[in-house]
Protein backbone atom coordinates (compact mmCIF):
# COMPACT_ATOMS: atom_id res chain seq x y z
CA UNK A 1 0.00 0.00 0.00
CA UNK A 2 1.35 3.47 -0.87
CA UNK A 3 1.94 6.39 1.45
CA UNK A 4 -1.05 8.26 0.01
CA UNK A 5 -3.18 5.93 2.18
CA UNK A 6 -1.63 7.25 5.40
CA UNK A 7 -4.37 8.76 7.58
CA UNK A 8 -1.87 9.98 10.22
CA UNK A 9 -3.54 7.81 12.87
CA UNK A 10 -0.22 7.42 14.68
CA UNK A 11 -0.57 3.69 15.39
CA UNK A 12 2.89 3.15 13.87
CA UNK A 13 4.43 5.18 16.72
CA UNK A 14 3.39 2.69 19.38
CA UNK A 15 6.29 0.26 19.11
CA UNK A 16 8.80 2.35 17.18
CA UNK A 17 12.00 2.15 19.26
CA UNK A 18 13.20 5.51 17.97
CA UNK A 19 9.98 7.30 18.88
CA UNK A 20 9.67 5.60 22.26
CA UNK A 21 13.07 6.94 23.28
CA UNK A 22 13.18 10.31 21.55
CA UNK A 23 9.45 11.23 21.81
CA UNK A 24 9.80 13.32 18.66
CA UNK A 25 7.05 13.14 16.02
CA UNK A 26 9.57 14.01 13.34
CA UNK A 27 11.63 10.92 14.12
CA UNK A 28 8.51 8.71 14.34
CA UNK A 29 7.23 6.70 11.38
CA UNK A 30 4.16 8.95 11.19
CA UNK A 31 6.43 11.99 11.01
CA UNK A 32 8.47 10.36 8.28
CA UNK A 33 5.30 9.63 6.29
CA UNK A 34 4.34 13.31 6.57
CA UNK A 35 7.77 14.34 5.26
CA UNK A 36 7.54 11.79 2.45
CA UNK A 37 4.14 13.08 1.36
CA UNK A 38 5.68 16.55 1.24
CA UNK A 39 8.56 15.10 -0.83
CA UNK A 40 11.11 16.28 1.72
CA UNK A 41 14.31 14.26 1.49
CA UNK A 42 16.50 14.59 4.53
CA UNK A 43 19.04 12.68 6.52
CA UNK A 44 16.35 12.12 9.16
CA UNK A 45 15.44 9.01 7.15
CA UNK A 46 18.70 7.43 8.36
CA UNK A 47 17.32 7.56 11.91
CA UNK A 48 15.42 4.30 11.63
CA UNK A 49 16.37 0.76 12.63
CA UNK A 50 14.37 -0.77 9.75
CA UNK A 51 12.86 -3.07 12.39
CA UNK A 52 9.36 -2.94 10.82
CA UNK A 53 7.56 -2.73 14.20
CA UNK A 54 5.63 0.19 12.77
CA UNK A 55 4.24 -1.95 9.95
CA UNK A 56 2.63 -4.41 12.34
CA UNK A 57 0.26 -1.70 13.57
CA UNK A 58 -0.40 0.25 10.38
CA UNK A 59 -4.11 -0.01 9.46
CA UNK A 60 -3.34 1.09 5.90
CA UNK A 61 -0.72 -1.66 5.57
CA UNK A 62 1.92 0.78 4.36
CA UNK A 63 5.36 -0.78 3.92
CA UNK A 64 6.98 1.98 5.92
CA UNK A 65 10.48 0.53 6.09
CA UNK A 66 10.51 -0.07 2.32
CA UNK A 67 9.55 3.57 1.78
CA UNK A 68 12.38 4.63 4.08
CA UNK A 69 14.86 2.40 2.24
CA UNK A 70 13.83 3.94 -1.10
CA UNK A 71 14.49 7.41 0.26
CA UNK A 72 17.88 6.35 1.58
CA UNK A 73 18.81 5.11 -1.89
CA UNK A 74 17.83 8.48 -3.33
CA UNK A 75 19.77 10.30 -0.60
CA UNK A 76 22.89 8.31 -1.36
CA UNK A 77 22.50 9.01 -5.08
CA UNK A 78 22.34 12.69 -4.15
CA UNK A 79 25.47 12.30 -2.01
CA UNK A 80 23.53 12.88 1.23
CA UNK A 81 25.07 10.35 3.53
CA UNK A 82 25.82 10.42 7.23
CA UNK A 83 29.46 10.51 8.27
CA UNK A 84 28.96 7.22 10.18
CA UNK A 85 27.59 5.53 7.07
CA UNK A 86 30.48 6.70 4.92
CA UNK A 87 33.01 5.57 7.53
CA UNK A 88 31.36 2.15 7.85
CA UNK A 89 31.49 1.52 4.09
CA UNK A 90 35.10 2.70 3.95
CA UNK A 91 36.00 0.34 6.83
CA UNK A 92 34.32 -2.63 5.17
CA UNK A 93 36.24 -1.91 1.96
CA UNK A 94 39.57 -1.47 3.79
CA UNK A 95 39.37 -3.95 6.67
CA UNK A 96 36.46 -6.28 5.82
CA UNK A 97 34.41 -5.11 8.83
CA UNK A 98 32.48 -1.94 9.80
CA UNK A 99 34.64 -1.20 12.87
CA UNK A 100 37.93 -0.39 11.20
CA UNK A 101 41.28 -1.78 12.21
CA UNK A 102 40.85 -4.12 15.17
CA UNK A 103 43.96 -4.98 17.08
CA UNK A 104 44.44 -8.53 18.33
CA UNK A 105 42.44 -9.08 21.57
CA UNK A 106 40.94 -5.55 21.57
CA UNK A 107 37.25 -4.57 21.42
CA UNK A 108 36.45 -1.73 18.96
CA UNK A 109 35.81 1.57 20.79
CA UNK A 110 33.55 3.07 18.18
CA UNK A 111 30.79 1.24 16.35
CA UNK A 112 30.07 2.68 12.94
CA UNK A 113 26.63 1.71 11.85
CA UNK A 114 23.94 2.89 9.43
CA UNK B 1 14.73 39.61 24.40
CA UNK B 2 12.15 37.79 22.26
CA UNK B 3 9.87 34.93 23.35
CA UNK B 4 12.13 32.22 21.90
CA UNK B 5 15.26 33.55 23.61
CA UNK B 6 13.43 33.67 26.95
CA UNK B 7 12.09 30.12 26.49
CA UNK B 8 15.58 28.87 25.70
CA UNK B 9 16.61 30.05 29.16
CA UNK B 10 13.84 27.99 30.74
CA UNK B 11 13.96 24.64 28.91
CA UNK B 12 17.01 22.69 27.84
CA UNK B 13 18.17 23.26 24.26
CA UNK B 14 17.02 19.82 23.11
CA UNK B 15 13.49 20.65 24.28
CA UNK B 16 12.86 23.53 21.94
CA UNK B 17 13.03 23.40 18.16
CA UNK B 18 12.70 25.75 15.27
CA UNK B 19 13.90 23.20 12.72
CA UNK B 20 12.13 23.21 9.37
CA UNK B 21 11.45 19.48 9.60
CA UNK B 22 9.75 19.77 12.99
CA UNK B 23 7.70 22.69 11.71
CA UNK B 24 6.39 20.55 8.85
CA UNK B 25 5.52 17.54 11.00
CA UNK B 26 3.99 19.41 13.96
CA UNK B 27 1.62 21.20 11.61
CA UNK B 28 -0.56 18.04 11.65
CA UNK B 29 -2.55 15.79 13.95
CA UNK B 30 -4.82 12.89 12.89
CA UNK B 31 -7.36 15.22 11.26
CA UNK B 32 -7.06 16.32 7.64
CA UNK B 33 -6.11 19.90 8.58
CA UNK B 34 -2.66 21.37 8.07
CA UNK B 35 -1.52 24.27 10.24
CA UNK B 36 1.55 26.39 10.71
CA UNK B 37 3.90 26.61 13.66
CA UNK B 38 6.87 28.80 14.46
CA UNK B 39 8.49 26.43 16.89
CA UNK B 40 7.90 23.53 19.21
CA UNK B 41 8.54 23.23 22.95
CA UNK B 42 8.62 20.04 25.02
CA UNK B 43 8.31 21.11 28.67
CA UNK B 44 9.57 18.70 31.34
CA UNK B 45 7.69 19.99 34.38
CA UNK B 46 4.95 22.31 35.55
CA UNK B 47 7.35 25.09 36.58
CA UNK B 48 8.64 25.33 33.03
CA UNK B 49 5.05 25.49 31.76
CA UNK B 50 4.10 28.26 34.20
CA UNK B 51 7.09 30.35 33.11
CA UNK B 52 6.48 29.72 29.39
CA UNK B 53 2.80 30.66 29.62
CA UNK B 54 3.58 33.81 31.63
CA UNK B 55 5.94 34.99 28.92
CA UNK B 56 3.49 34.03 26.17
CA UNK B 57 0.78 36.00 27.97
CA UNK B 58 3.01 39.06 28.29
CA UNK B 59 4.32 38.86 24.71
CA UNK B 60 0.89 37.90 23.26
CA UNK B 61 2.28 34.73 21.73
CA UNK B 62 -0.26 32.02 20.85
CA UNK B 63 0.21 28.47 22.14
CA UNK B 64 -1.33 25.25 20.79
CA UNK B 65 -1.37 22.29 23.17
CA UNK B 66 -0.55 18.80 22.00
CA UNK B 67 -0.56 15.33 23.53
CA UNK B 68 -0.46 12.25 21.30
CA UNK B 69 -1.63 14.22 18.25
CA UNK B 70 -4.43 11.70 17.54
CA UNK B 71 -7.23 14.26 17.67
CA UNK B 72 -9.58 14.05 14.71
CA UNK B 73 -10.86 17.63 14.72
CA UNK B 74 -7.63 19.62 14.48
CA UNK B 75 -7.41 20.69 18.13
CA UNK B 76 -3.63 20.17 18.18
CA UNK B 77 -3.10 21.77 14.76
CA UNK B 78 -1.28 25.09 15.25
CA UNK B 79 -2.46 28.34 13.69
CA UNK B 80 0.70 30.42 13.37
CA UNK B 81 1.32 29.44 16.96
CA UNK B 82 3.88 27.71 19.13
CA UNK B 83 3.26 24.01 19.79
CA UNK B 84 3.59 22.94 23.42
CA UNK B 85 3.98 19.15 23.29
CA UNK B 86 3.29 17.46 26.63
CA UNK B 87 4.70 14.03 25.63
CA UNK B 88 7.79 14.36 27.79
CA UNK B 89 5.72 14.85 30.93
CA UNK B 90 5.04 11.14 31.13
CA UNK B 91 5.50 10.05 34.72
CA UNK B 92 3.05 7.94 36.70
CA UNK B 93 3.41 9.60 40.10
CA UNK B 94 1.29 7.45 42.44
CA UNK B 95 -0.84 4.33 42.21
CA UNK B 96 -3.03 3.94 45.29
CA UNK B 97 -4.40 0.40 45.56
CA UNK B 98 -6.30 1.09 48.81
CA UNK B 99 -8.37 3.93 47.44
CA UNK B 100 -8.16 2.94 43.74
CA UNK B 101 -6.76 6.10 42.24
CA UNK B 102 -3.71 7.12 40.23
CA UNK B 103 -1.89 10.44 39.87
CA UNK B 104 -0.28 10.96 36.46
CA UNK B 105 1.38 13.65 34.42
CA UNK B 106 -0.57 14.72 31.35
CA UNK B 107 1.76 13.20 28.74
CA UNK B 108 1.36 9.58 29.92
CA UNK B 109 0.07 7.37 27.11
CA UNK B 110 -3.19 5.64 28.05
CA UNK B 111 -2.00 2.09 27.30
CA UNK B 112 1.25 2.67 29.22
CA UNK B 113 -0.88 3.60 32.24
CA UNK B 114 -3.14 0.57 31.91
CA UNK B 115 -0.17 -1.77 31.46
CA UNK B 116 1.18 -0.53 34.80
CA UNK B 117 -2.23 -0.77 36.47
CA UNK B 118 -2.85 -4.30 35.22
CA UNK B 119 -0.05 -5.59 37.44
CA UNK B 120 -2.02 -4.27 40.38
CA UNK B 121 -5.42 -5.60 39.26
CA UNK B 122 -6.65 -2.10 38.38
CA UNK B 123 -7.90 -0.36 35.23
CA UNK B 124 -8.67 3.10 33.87
CA UNK B 125 -11.65 1.92 31.86
CA UNK B 126 -12.15 4.57 29.16
CA UNK B 127 -10.67 3.06 26.03
CA UNK B 128 -10.86 5.17 22.86
CA UNK B 129 -9.77 3.50 19.62
CA UNK B 130 -6.52 5.48 19.88
CA UNK B 131 -5.71 3.99 23.32
CA UNK B 132 -2.17 3.00 22.32
CA UNK B 133 -1.22 6.52 21.21
CA UNK B 134 -3.37 9.11 22.99
CA UNK B 135 -2.32 10.80 26.23
CA UNK B 136 -4.14 11.35 29.50
CA UNK B 137 -4.09 15.14 28.91
CA UNK B 138 -5.58 14.62 25.45
CA UNK B 139 -8.40 12.35 26.59
CA UNK B 140 -9.29 14.76 29.39
CA UNK B 141 -9.18 17.77 27.08
CA UNK B 142 -11.52 16.05 24.61
CA UNK B 143 -13.61 14.23 27.26
CA UNK B 144 -13.06 11.07 25.26
CA UNK B 145 -15.18 7.94 25.38
CA UNK B 146 -14.55 4.36 24.42
CA UNK B 147 -16.42 1.49 22.91
CA UNK B 148 -17.67 0.50 26.39
CA UNK B 149 -19.32 3.86 27.10
CA UNK B 150 -22.64 2.25 28.09
CA UNK B 151 -21.08 1.08 31.33
CA UNK B 152 -18.14 3.42 31.85
CA UNK B 153 -19.35 6.66 30.28
CA UNK B 154 -16.82 9.36 29.39
CA UNK B 155 -13.55 10.54 30.93
CA UNK B 156 -15.44 13.16 32.99
CA UNK B 157 -16.85 10.32 35.14
CA UNK B 158 -13.36 9.26 36.24
CA UNK B 159 -11.68 12.49 37.32
CA UNK B 160 -11.00 13.36 40.95
CA UNK B 161 -8.68 16.35 40.61
CA UNK B 162 -6.75 18.22 37.92
CA UNK B 163 -3.71 20.46 38.00
CA UNK B 164 -3.97 23.18 35.37
CA UNK B 165 -1.89 26.17 34.24
CA UNK B 166 -4.26 28.90 33.06
CA UNK B 167 -3.72 31.57 30.40
CA UNK B 168 -1.89 33.96 32.71
CA UNK B 169 0.53 31.27 33.85
CA UNK B 170 -1.09 30.60 37.23
CA UNK B 171 -1.31 27.13 38.71
CA UNK B 172 -4.79 26.00 39.62
CA UNK B 173 -6.04 22.86 41.38
CA UNK B 174 -9.39 21.98 39.88
CA UNK B 175 -11.95 19.96 41.86
CA UNK B 176 -15.71 19.40 42.03
CA UNK B 177 -17.95 21.00 39.40
CA UNK B 178 -15.08 22.97 37.85
CA UNK B 179 -13.61 19.67 36.59
CA UNK B 180 -16.33 19.59 33.93
CA UNK B 181 -15.10 22.94 32.61
CA UNK B 182 -11.60 21.66 31.90
CA UNK B 183 -12.69 18.17 30.87
CA UNK B 184 -13.65 18.79 27.26
CA UNK B 185 -11.93 22.20 27.13
CA UNK B 186 -9.96 21.11 24.02
CA UNK B 187 -6.87 23.09 24.92
CA UNK B 188 -8.71 26.43 25.02
CA UNK B 189 -8.62 27.41 28.73
CA UNK B 190 -5.39 26.01 30.13
CA UNK B 191 -2.71 23.34 30.15
CA UNK B 192 -3.75 20.20 32.03
CA UNK B 193 -0.48 19.19 33.65
CA UNK B 194 -1.46 16.50 36.13
CA UNK B 195 -4.55 14.40 36.91
CA UNK B 196 -5.85 12.27 39.74
CA UNK B 197 -7.96 9.54 38.17
CA UNK B 198 -10.45 7.11 39.67
CA UNK B 199 -9.86 3.47 38.81
CA UNK B 200 -11.87 0.28 38.70
CA UNK B 201 -10.90 -3.35 39.15
CA UNK B 202 -9.53 -5.19 36.09
CA UNK B 203 -12.16 -6.95 34.02
CA UNK B 204 -12.29 -10.65 34.91
CA UNK B 205 -14.71 -12.06 32.38
CA UNK B 206 -15.92 -11.24 28.86
CA UNK B 207 -18.65 -12.91 26.81
CA UNK B 208 -20.12 -11.84 23.49
CA UNK B 209 -23.25 -12.16 21.35
CA UNK B 210 -23.12 -11.55 17.61
CA UNK B 211 -26.37 -10.98 15.74
CA UNK B 212 -27.03 -10.57 12.01
CA UNK B 213 -29.92 -8.13 11.57
CA UNK B 214 -32.51 -7.93 8.79
CA UNK B 215 -33.78 -4.44 9.54
CA UNK B 216 -33.63 -1.51 11.97
CA UNK B 217 -36.63 -2.84 13.95
CA UNK B 218 -34.55 -5.86 14.87
CA UNK B 219 -31.67 -3.57 15.80
CA UNK B 220 -33.87 -1.50 18.13
CA UNK B 221 -35.31 -4.63 19.74
CA UNK B 222 -31.82 -5.99 20.40
CA UNK B 223 -30.61 -2.65 21.85
CA UNK B 224 -33.58 -2.65 24.24
CA UNK B 225 -32.92 -6.22 25.28
CA UNK B 226 -29.17 -5.81 25.89
CA UNK B 227 -28.82 -2.21 27.04
CA UNK B 228 -28.89 -2.85 30.78
CA UNK B 229 -26.62 -5.89 30.65
CA UNK B 230 -24.03 -5.09 27.95
CA UNK B 231 -20.91 -2.90 28.35
CA UNK B 232 -20.62 -2.34 24.59
CA UNK B 233 -23.08 -2.58 21.70
CA UNK B 234 -21.34 -2.19 18.37
CA UNK B 235 -23.33 -1.86 15.15
CA UNK B 236 -21.76 -2.63 11.75
CA UNK B 237 -23.49 -1.76 8.47
CA UNK B 238 -23.45 -3.86 5.25
CA UNK B 239 -20.75 -1.82 3.52
CA UNK B 240 -18.39 -1.99 6.50
CA UNK B 241 -19.01 -5.72 6.99
CA UNK B 242 -18.03 -6.38 3.37
CA UNK B 243 -14.78 -4.42 3.90
CA UNK B 244 -14.16 -6.66 6.93
CA UNK B 245 -14.52 -9.79 4.81
CA UNK B 246 -17.77 -10.77 6.55
CA UNK B 247 -20.96 -11.89 4.82
CA UNK B 248 -22.38 -8.44 3.91
CA UNK B 249 -25.17 -7.72 6.41
CA UNK B 250 -25.99 -5.50 9.36
CA UNK B 251 -24.56 -6.84 12.61
CA UNK B 252 -24.72 -6.08 16.29
CA UNK B 253 -21.89 -7.22 18.53
CA UNK B 254 -22.79 -7.13 22.22
CA UNK B 255 -20.06 -7.40 24.85
CA UNK B 256 -20.76 -8.42 28.47
CA UNK B 257 -18.62 -8.63 31.58
CA UNK B 258 -20.60 -11.64 32.85
CA UNK B 259 -22.09 -14.81 31.38
CA UNK B 260 -24.90 -13.09 29.43
CA UNK B 261 -23.32 -13.54 25.97
CA UNK B 262 -23.80 -16.66 23.81
CA UNK B 263 -20.11 -16.87 22.87
CA UNK B 264 -17.99 -17.88 25.84
CA UNK B 265 -14.90 -19.53 24.32
CA UNK B 266 -11.83 -17.28 24.63
CA UNK B 267 -10.56 -17.93 21.10
CA UNK B 268 -13.90 -17.19 19.43
CA UNK B 269 -14.28 -14.02 21.52
CA UNK B 270 -10.80 -12.86 20.55
CA UNK B 271 -11.57 -13.50 16.87
CA UNK B 272 -14.70 -11.32 17.01
CA UNK B 273 -12.90 -8.62 19.03
CA UNK B 274 -10.15 -8.54 16.40
CA UNK B 275 -12.75 -7.96 13.68
CA UNK B 276 -14.42 -5.25 15.77
CA UNK B 277 -11.12 -3.52 16.60
CA UNK B 278 -10.11 -3.72 12.93
CA UNK B 279 -13.06 -1.70 11.62
CA UNK B 280 -11.21 1.62 11.47
CA UNK B 281 -8.26 -0.06 9.74
CA UNK B 282 -10.52 -1.70 7.14
CA UNK B 283 -12.23 1.58 6.33
CA UNK B 284 -8.96 3.50 6.09
CA UNK B 285 -7.44 0.94 3.73
CA UNK B 286 -10.52 1.33 1.53
CA UNK B 287 -9.83 5.06 1.36
CA UNK B 288 -12.64 6.00 3.80
CA UNK B 289 -10.15 7.75 6.06
CA UNK B 290 -12.32 10.64 7.32
CA UNK B 291 -14.25 9.65 10.45
CA UNK B 292 -17.16 11.53 12.05
CA UNK B 293 -18.89 10.91 15.41
CA UNK B 294 -22.46 12.26 15.53
CA UNK B 295 -24.68 11.20 18.44
CA UNK B 296 -28.47 11.13 18.71
CA UNK B 297 -30.94 9.84 21.26
CA UNK B 298 -31.09 6.06 20.86
CA UNK B 299 -34.76 6.29 19.77
CA UNK B 300 -33.71 8.45 16.78
CA UNK B 301 -31.22 5.87 15.50
CA UNK B 302 -33.49 4.30 12.83
CA UNK B 303 -34.05 7.71 11.17
CA UNK B 304 -30.35 8.59 11.28
CA UNK B 305 -29.21 5.18 10.04
CA UNK B 306 -31.69 5.21 7.12
CA UNK B 307 -30.39 8.63 6.02
CA UNK B 308 -26.75 7.56 6.31
CA UNK B 309 -27.53 4.49 4.24
CA UNK B 310 -29.05 6.76 1.57
CA UNK B 311 -25.81 8.78 1.59
CA UNK B 312 -24.00 5.53 0.75
CA UNK B 313 -21.27 5.87 3.38
CA UNK B 314 -19.86 3.00 5.43
CA UNK B 315 -20.72 3.33 9.11
CA UNK B 316 -20.54 1.61 12.45
CA UNK B 317 -20.96 2.76 16.01
CA UNK B 318 -21.67 2.47 19.68
CA UNK B 319 -25.45 2.23 19.30
CA UNK B 320 -26.04 1.74 23.04
CA UNK B 321 -25.32 5.46 23.42
CA UNK B 322 -26.63 6.52 19.97
CA UNK B 323 -23.18 7.28 18.54
CA UNK B 324 -22.46 6.44 14.90
CA UNK B 325 -19.10 6.74 13.11
CA UNK B 326 -19.77 7.65 9.48
CA UNK B 327 -16.71 7.48 7.24
CA UNK B 328 -15.98 9.60 4.16
CA UNK B 329 -13.29 9.59 1.50
CA UNK B 330 -10.91 12.59 1.61
CA UNK B 331 -12.53 14.02 -1.52
CA UNK B 332 -15.98 13.76 0.13
CA UNK B 333 -15.18 15.99 3.13
CA UNK B 334 -17.70 18.60 1.97
CA UNK B 335 -20.49 16.08 2.47
CA UNK B 336 -19.96 15.97 6.25
CA UNK B 337 -21.93 19.23 6.66
CA UNK B 338 -25.07 17.49 5.36
CA UNK B 339 -24.67 14.84 8.03
CA UNK B 340 -24.20 17.39 10.83
CA UNK B 341 -27.26 19.38 9.71
CA UNK B 342 -29.33 16.21 9.81
CA UNK B 343 -28.07 15.30 13.28
CA UNK B 344 -28.89 18.76 14.65
CA UNK B 345 -32.38 18.48 13.15
CA UNK B 346 -32.79 15.22 15.07
CA UNK B 347 -31.85 17.05 18.29
CA UNK B 348 -28.48 15.28 18.42
CA UNK B 349 -24.88 16.36 18.86
CA UNK B 350 -22.39 16.80 16.03
CA UNK B 351 -19.73 15.20 18.20
CA UNK B 352 -20.26 12.43 20.70
CA UNK B 353 -16.60 11.87 21.54
CA UNK B 354 -14.00 13.48 19.24
CA UNK B 355 -14.79 17.11 20.15
CA UNK B 356 -15.42 20.32 18.18
CA UNK B 357 -11.82 21.40 17.51
CA UNK B 358 -11.25 23.58 14.48
CA UNK B 359 -13.51 21.58 12.21
CA UNK B 360 -16.98 21.94 13.71
CA UNK B 361 -17.11 25.39 15.31
CA UNK B 362 -19.64 26.69 12.79
CA UNK B 363 -22.19 24.21 14.15
CA UNK B 364 -22.05 25.45 17.75
CA UNK B 365 -25.30 26.91 19.13
CA UNK B 366 -25.39 30.46 20.55
CA UNK B 367 -25.63 29.00 24.07
CA UNK B 368 -22.56 26.85 23.56
CA UNK B 369 -20.63 29.79 22.13
CA UNK B 370 -21.56 31.98 25.12
CA UNK B 371 -20.50 29.28 27.55
CA UNK B 372 -17.11 28.89 25.87
CA UNK B 373 -16.57 32.67 25.70
CA UNK B 374 -17.32 33.13 29.40
CA UNK B 375 -14.75 30.47 30.38
CA UNK B 376 -12.27 31.94 27.94
CA UNK B 377 -12.67 35.33 29.63
CA UNK B 378 -12.19 33.78 33.06
CA UNK B 379 -9.24 31.47 32.39
CA UNK B 380 -7.51 32.81 29.26
CA UNK B 381 -8.47 36.47 28.81
CA UNK B 382 -5.61 37.22 26.41
CA UNK B 383 -6.30 34.21 24.18
CA UNK B 384 -2.89 32.59 24.74
CA UNK B 385 -4.51 29.28 23.85
CA UNK B 386 -5.95 30.59 20.59
CA UNK B 387 -8.76 32.80 19.42
CA UNK B 388 -12.29 31.56 18.88
CA UNK B 389 -13.24 31.32 15.21
CA UNK B 390 -16.54 33.17 15.57
CA UNK B 391 -15.33 36.10 17.70
C1 LIG C 1 -7.77 5.78 15.06
C2 LIG C 1 -8.39 6.72 16.03
C3 LIG C 1 -9.43 6.27 16.85
C4 LIG C 1 -10.02 7.15 17.76
N1 LIG C 1 -11.01 6.66 18.57
C5 LIG C 1 -11.57 7.48 19.49
C6 LIG C 1 -12.60 6.97 20.36
O1 LIG C 1 -12.96 5.80 20.32
N2 LIG C 1 -13.13 7.83 21.26
C7 LIG C 1 -12.71 9.13 21.36
O2 LIG C 1 -13.23 9.84 22.21
N3 LIG C 1 -11.76 9.63 20.54
C8 LIG C 1 -11.17 8.84 19.61
N4 LIG C 1 -10.19 9.33 18.78
C9 LIG C 1 -9.82 10.76 18.84
C10 LIG C 1 -8.60 11.04 19.73
O3 LIG C 1 -7.77 9.95 19.84
C11 LIG C 1 -9.01 11.45 21.09
O4 LIG C 1 -9.64 12.69 20.97
C12 LIG C 1 -7.88 11.59 22.12
O5 LIG C 1 -8.47 11.90 23.34
C13 LIG C 1 -6.84 12.62 21.78
O6 LIG C 1 -5.73 12.46 22.64
P1 LIG C 1 -4.28 13.00 22.24
O7 LIG C 1 -3.39 12.83 23.40
O8 LIG C 1 -3.84 12.39 20.98
O9 LIG C 1 -4.60 14.54 22.06
P2 LIG C 1 -4.18 15.57 20.90
O10 LIG C 1 -4.67 15.13 19.59
O11 LIG C 1 -2.75 15.88 21.01
O12 LIG C 1 -5.03 16.83 21.37
C14 LIG C 1 -6.43 16.79 21.38
C15 LIG C 1 -6.96 18.09 22.00
O13 LIG C 1 -6.62 18.16 23.38
C16 LIG C 1 -5.81 19.30 23.65
N5 LIG C 1 -4.81 18.88 24.62
C17 LIG C 1 -3.92 17.86 24.49
N6 LIG C 1 -3.20 17.73 25.62
C18 LIG C 1 -3.64 18.69 26.47
C19 LIG C 1 -3.28 19.08 27.80
N7 LIG C 1 -2.33 18.46 28.48
N8 LIG C 1 -3.94 20.12 28.37
C20 LIG C 1 -4.93 20.75 27.70
N9 LIG C 1 -5.30 20.44 26.45
C21 LIG C 1 -4.67 19.42 25.84
C22 LIG C 1 -5.27 19.73 22.31
O14 LIG C 1 -4.99 21.10 22.28
C23 LIG C 1 -6.39 19.34 21.38
O15 LIG C 1 -7.38 20.34 21.37
C24 LIG C 1 -9.57 8.49 17.85
C25 LIG C 1 -8.53 8.92 17.02
C26 LIG C 1 -7.94 8.05 16.12
C27 LIG C 1 -6.81 8.54 15.27
S1 LIG D 1 0.05 3.66 11.15
FE1 LIG D 1 0.08 3.78 8.91
S2 LIG D 1 -1.69 5.07 8.42
FE2 LIG D 1 -1.26 5.37 10.59
S3 LIG D 1 0.14 7.16 10.68
FE3 LIG D 1 1.42 5.34 10.60
S4 LIG D 1 1.87 5.05 8.42
FE4 LIG D 1 0.12 6.42 8.54
S1 LIG E 1 11.24 0.47 10.95
FE1 LIG E 1 12.05 2.47 11.56
S2 LIG E 1 10.21 3.76 11.71
FE2 LIG E 1 9.50 1.62 11.74
S3 LIG E 1 9.38 1.09 13.92
FE3 LIG E 1 11.44 0.45 13.21
S4 LIG E 1 12.73 2.21 13.67
FE4 LIG E 1 10.62 2.97 13.78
Amino acid sequence: MGIEKCSRCGFCKVNCPIFRVMLSETLSPRGKMILLKKEIMDEVFYICALCKSCEENCPAEIKISEEIKKIREKLIKNKKETEANKKMIENIRKFGNPFGKIEEGKIPRELYCC
Amino acid sequence: MGFLEEVKKIVENENVSESDLDKVVYAFDSSYLEGKTNFIIWPRNVDEIKKIIKIANRERVKITLRGGGTGLVGGAVPENSVVLDLSKMNKILEINTDENYVIVEAGVILDDLNNELENKGLLFPIRPGSHAVCTIGGIIATNAAGINAIKYGKVENWLIELEVVTGNGDLKIVKGDEIKVFCGSEGLYGVITKAKLRLTKSIKKTTISKLALNNYEELMKAIKEFKDKAVALEFIDEMTSSFLGMQPAMYLIAEFEDDSGDIKEKEEIEKIMRIRDGIYAALVSNNYSIITDPQVHVDKLPILLKEIKKMGKPHFGHVGIGLIHVHFKPEEVGETDRLYELVLKLGGKISGEHGIGKLKQKFLSENEKERIMSFKKRYDPNNVFGELEWV
